[in-house]
């Protein structure tokens, strides 16, 4: 698999340096998908940035996604005629935007698409994220398919994190990738 | 019940944008009641009519997918009502791309637009929908509503062949879809009649056309191409135009139009 077919969906705001999204970029050449508009995220746009990017992979897609990023491959998937294209998805603290106060910032993406997945899965949830609780995740992760991995208490398993380029995420994409 | 009208062609920078506003206006002008859909993500439609498209909460984006209704989603722009032109819009931006994704595997997808609509028909004369240069979904939601099909064209060689493909997709829409569609009108935009060419393609298109092409004529005017960057159609920004006086004629010869179609018995 080439690098370039290992999509990386940041959240809201985009993942800044110190991200391991942004480290996975730079030291493996993943491919970050471009949204317009990073500080307010129009579901629709942000899904046909999705589509189009899983178009013009030239073989089937990895996608690697954190927090809004993995409601955005929730929705995405559950409409897409392309969704056959994508060989697996890691979803990394999947943001809860149905939480009141997420959804006040965030209109337009309540519901989450709670259909499951064309594509095998993993999600990865922390026991305190500011952003979905565990439970929340764990839901998430049983009503899309996804294998849970308990991160322990990890935050919203960004930059804050602490995590560096996040060995074990990397280890869970390579399991991932030789699930199919 | 209102009239809806798609203004439409397959070419793109033909003047549908400047149309579907400038009609807009002028028959709000003249009194009629009306609702501008933009149905092209690139919101131009929305921001020449005075609104926001970064602003929208709702937009015809949320109509399509049914989790908004028209009667909630559409909005006013203060500058038009001041200036006595006021209409309602149903806008659109970016998010608006996202419906060829999401409306794919849902029901009736083509004719969501036109469900929406018939919940606030009887609130308008006219809707008038901007569509998309391509032959989308979105297109389809256009042409699926609507009870006929304006063109905006520039009388230019090339102009006759992005109108074969538009006439070949309403006939296919209309054998399949929508049993009322029909062109209502060729209108002759951006018109200079001291190019010969243009006079000789206006005179060809006559000679096919006869009546379903528009008597009103737009001439190609500063003031119309001006207007959009002040976020208001031609017809507010300079009403004393030509371009602008055009567009109220066209308005009064729309609504006459309508009014002989009426009569006629059935």
């Amino acid at each position: 698999m080439t690098p370039s077919a290992v999509l990386l969906l940041p959240g809201w705001q985009n993942s800044g340096e110190l991200h391991w999204q942004s480290l996975w970029e730079r030291l493996h050449g993943y491919r970050r998908v471009q949204q317009h508009d990073w500080m307010r995220p129009l579901r629709g746009d942000w899904l046909v940035q999705l589509e189009e990017a899983v178009l013009a992979c030239g073989e089937p897609a990895i996608l690697v996604a954190h927090s809004l990023g993995c409601i955005q491959v929730a929705a995405w998937a559950a409409h897409s005629r392309s969704a056959h294209r994508v060989k697996g998805a890691l979803l990394v603290a999947p943001g809860d935007v149905e939480r009141e106060d997420l959804r006040a910032q965030l209109p337009g993406w309540s519901p989450i698409a709670r259909e499951p997945l064309p594509f095998s899965s993993m999600l990865v949830a922390s026991h305190d994220d500011p952003y979905c609780s565990f439970a929340r995740a764990q839901s998430m992760a049983r009503d899309w398919g996804a294998e849970l991995t308990d991160l322990g208490r990890a935050g919203h398993i960004n930059a804050d994190s602490g995590l560096g380029d996040w060995p074990q995420g990397q280890e869970l994409l390579r399991q991932l990738q030789q699930l199919n | 019940m209102a009239k809806i009208f798609c203004i439409a062609n397959q070419k793109g920078g033909v003047g549908k944008t400047t149309t579907t506003v400038n009609l807009s206006a002028g028959l709000a002008k003249v009194g009629q009641r009306v609702l501008m859909v933009d149905l092209d993500p690139q919101g131009n439609a929305t921001m020449g009519s005075g609104v926001d498209k970064r602003s929208l909460k709702l937009s015809v984006y949320d109509v399509l997918l049914g989790s908004a209704g028209v009667g909630e989603a559409r909005v006013r722009s203060d500058k038009l009502d001041d200036a006595g032109c006021g209409y309602d819009i149903l806008g659109a931006n970016r998010e608006l791309a996202g419906a060829e994704v999401e409306l794919v595997d849902l029901d009736q997808r083509e004719k969501r637009l036109k469900i929406a609509l018939t919940a606030v028909s009887a609130d308008y004369d006219f809707v008038l929908i901007d569509c998309p240069p391509s032959l989308s979904l979105l297109t389809l939601n256009g042409l699926c509503s609507a009870h006929g099909v304006i063109v905006p064209m520039q009388c230019e060689y090339f102009a006759l062949e992005g109108l074969s493909d538009l006439v070949n997709t309403i006939k296919q829409v209309h054998a399949n879809l929508n049993k009322d569609l029909q062109i209502i009108g060729l209108l002759r935009v951006m018109f200079d009649p001291r190019v010969t060419l243009q006079q000789q393609v206006s005179e060809q298109l006559k000679s096919h056309f006869g009546e379903k092409v528009f008597d009103s004529v737009i001439p190609r005017n500063v003031r119309l191409a001006e207007a959009p960057s002040y976020g208001v159609p031609g017809v507010v920004f300079d009403p004393a135009s030509r371009g602008a006086q055009s567009f109220l004629a066209f308005a009064d010869e729309m609504v006459a139009r309508i009014n002989k179609e009426a009569a006629q018995p059935a």
